[in-house]
């Protein structure tokens, strides 16, 4: 049961980034390799406010903008450039790639390539139920649920949550439609990299310490949850993230953890084996 | 520096056949291929269990390896680019079934980490952590030469292996095979309804790139006499797709020079910067940032690399494209676009 309380917490986070990732995936069609990045600049920009303060909210503050200024940059220098080009996938990928060695090597000069302590929340346990978390974990876990829940609102009951949707479905008829896609584009990044900042902090506070590839490693993780909820769709994406949280902690219970990830991906395989569009494609296309 | 220039020029071309190995899945398949450094590394471990003799842990130091059949140096490297290929198989006939593009990349990589996790753990599988090394030099029982005749004759080898795998690389390219493949990359919807087993042709593909990425890992590993976890990361294939990019997709005289300027110039620039500054470990980020750079600003400015892919033209003088362009439905390669390595565009433009 251990193990279950602390895969919902790591599902929380991966939640969290994967929801992000998926929203931009599902807006601008572009798969993003250095979404990671977005995580560790989150991390790295919570670690510098928390050495003048221990205040929460500022740090995740600027965590959130610190992410969202490199979804804003990503999306404007790199990609922007490439999509209005037509470049392939091939082409876009590669670029990703390069991105995320940009930054990740930025950050090592910035910051040295060794291990920064971050810790951030109180550390006391508490027995919940079946569950032991730390005061930190609920606050992970209950951020998650808050950023979830309002993001859903956003997309179902704003006008900018409709736009999207509307330029996820088709940019041109967005845009006979007078939605202003290349705006929305670009708040879609915004809003990205915010949250994928946000959960970049969560998961150092979760970890403790980090280098410049904190997002990376994570990279895989994301995608794996994306996948299995199937790619694009918001909520299948959580689904997925919390299978992927659930089985990497779980299963770290029995087999060495150093073979957590690697669950993970076992999982993907098999997915994409048996059900290549992601368990919740069915659902969400009778809803449209 | 002579020996410098001699250590440079192996390294330099054993990249080089392992970029055209990249080349084979990137350039002519067309897949995104990030398991490439696993078979790089199945080739140089199965090179050094086949070669070494059974292992004798210490009490010590528990990491042990498998097999340990002491076989000569040739057939060692032969059945090691067999088992690379193999292994190519099995995780192309997982990942080119049904996926395409995206999925393809992200379900390598994961194999690719899976594998790395595997190894790491297990002390007993292929020495974990710390790996395997005391490989003795290939064929210098047989030589008996010293250590600078030795390096010349290694860095021989190397070039000699490297025209080979170059040579046969251009017949595979120009045989029906190569021109079938190519066909898929460009339009699979076409090439599909002329007969072509789509799936057949690229797991093919992929296969013979695993099988030469195998190839050069087991070159490397008879090089380095020591192979662990650490050599093979991400780092080395983007390292390598970079020399792809920068050299020319698909063409094979190309990716060898863009392989040779990212390996052997980014090292040379990295060494420059801590002359510059007192902190160690900015001259290889710098590097990194360089490379990096370079490939976006070559994927901006020339799409095609330097040494651009040689198209086929259609001599008789019709029009070039009687097949009418199909909108591929996921791997979506516009046919409009200014040429960005993959459009049948310019075909046309160029006979138009």
């Amino acid at each position: 049961m251990l193990g279950v309380g602390f895969g919902l917490v790591t599902a929380s986070i991966v939640a969290l980034s994967t929801v992000a990732m998926s929203l931009q995936f599902s807006v601008t069609r572009t798969i993003n390799f250095a979404h990671g990045e977005l995580m560790t600049v989150g991390a790295y920009a919570a670690f510098l406010v928390a050495k003048s303060t221990s205040d929460l909210p500022l740090q995740a503050v600027a965590a959130m903008a610190a992410g969202a200024a490199l979804g804003w940059v990503l999306n404007v220098a790199l990609f922007q450039p490439f999509v209005q080009r037509n470049a392939t996938k091939l082409v876009i990928f590669v670029l990703s790639v390069a991105a995320s060695f940009i930054i990740q090597n930025v950050l090592q000069i910035g910051f040295g390539g060794s291990y920064v302590d971050y810790q951030a929340g109180s550390t006391t346990a508490y027995n919940v139920g079946p569950f032991q978390w730390t005061a930190m974990d609920i606050v992970t876990m209950a951020v998650a649920v808050v950023v979830l829940v309002a993001l859903h609102l956003t997309i179902r009951r704003t006008k900018f949550g409709r736009a999207q949707r509307a330029v996820a479905d088709d940019v041109l008829l967005a845009r006979t439609t007078g939605v202003g896609a290349k705006r929305i584009i670009a708040l879609t990044w915004l809003l990205d990299g915010a949250i994928a900042g946000l959960a970049g902090m969560l998961l150092a506070a979760q970890v403790g310490s980090f280098t410049p590839t904190l997002g990376f490693g994570y990279l895989l993780v994301i995608f794996s949850a994306a996948i299995v909820g199937g790619i694009g769709q918001m909520y299948g994406a959580m689904l997925g993230a919390l299978v992927i949280g659930l089985v990497m902690e779980v299963s770290a219970v029995y087999v060495n953890p150093s073979y957590k990830e690697s669950m993970a991906f076992l999982i993907l395989v098999a997915v994409l084996l048996f059900r290549p569009q992601g368990i919740v494609t069915a659902l969400s296309e009778s809803n449209t | 520096m002579l020996q410098y220039t001699v250590t440079v020029c192996t390294v330099g071309a054993i990249t080089a056949i392992l970029v055209l190995g990249v080349n084979v899945s990137w350039g002519w398949v067309g897949q995104i291929d990030l398991a490439y450094y696993a078979y790089v590394a199945i080739g140089a471990y199965a090179a050094m269990v086949l070669e070494l003799p059974k292992a004798h842990p210490a009490p010590t130091t528990p990491n042990s390896y498998i097999l340990g059949l002491h076989w000569p140096f040739i057939p060692s490297v032969l059945v090691a680019t067999a088992i690379g290929g193999a292994a190519a198989l099995v995780v192309g006939t997982i990942a080119l079934r049904r996926l395409r593009g995206d999925y393809i990349a992200i379900i390598t990589a994961c194999t690719a980490l899976m594998l790395t996790a595997v190894t790491s753990v297990d002390n007993h599988l292929l020495g974990g952590y710390i790996g395997i090394y005391g490989l003795a030099e290939p064929l210098n029982t047989t030589l008996h030469l010293g250590p600078t005749g030795y390096s010349y004759f290694y860095l021989g080898l190397c070039i000699f292996c490297l025209l080979l795998a170059y040579l046969v690389l251009e017949r595979i390219y120009k045989s029906p095979f190569g021109r079938s493949l190519r066909a898929v990359r460009e339009n699979d919807t076409a090439a599909a309804a002329f007969g072509r087993n789509l799936f057949w042709l690229r797991l093919r593909g992929y296969a013979l790139g695993g099988a030469v990425g195998a190839f050069g890992g087991a070159l490397f590993a008879n090089y380095l006499l020591a192979w662990n976890p650490a050599s093979w990361s991400l780092t080395e294939v983007t390292l390598l797709i970079a020399g792809v990019v920068v050299g020319g997709q698909a063409n094979s005289r190309g990716v060898i020079i863009g392989s040779v300027l990212i390996e052997s110039a980014l090292p040379q620039i990295s060494q420059l910067f801590p002359l510059l500054t007192s902190n160690s470990t900015i001259g290889p980020s710098i590097a990194s940032i360089l490379g990096a750079s370079g490939i976006i600003l070559m994927l901006r400015f020339r799409p095609g690399g330097l040494l651009r892919e040689r198209r086929a033209i259609d001599r008789t003088g019709g029009p070039a494209s009687l097949v009418p362009e199909v909108p591929a439905v996921s791997f979506a390669r516009p046919t409009t676009a200014t040429g960005v390595g993959v459009g049948t565009s310019r075909e046309v433009e160029r006979d138009g």
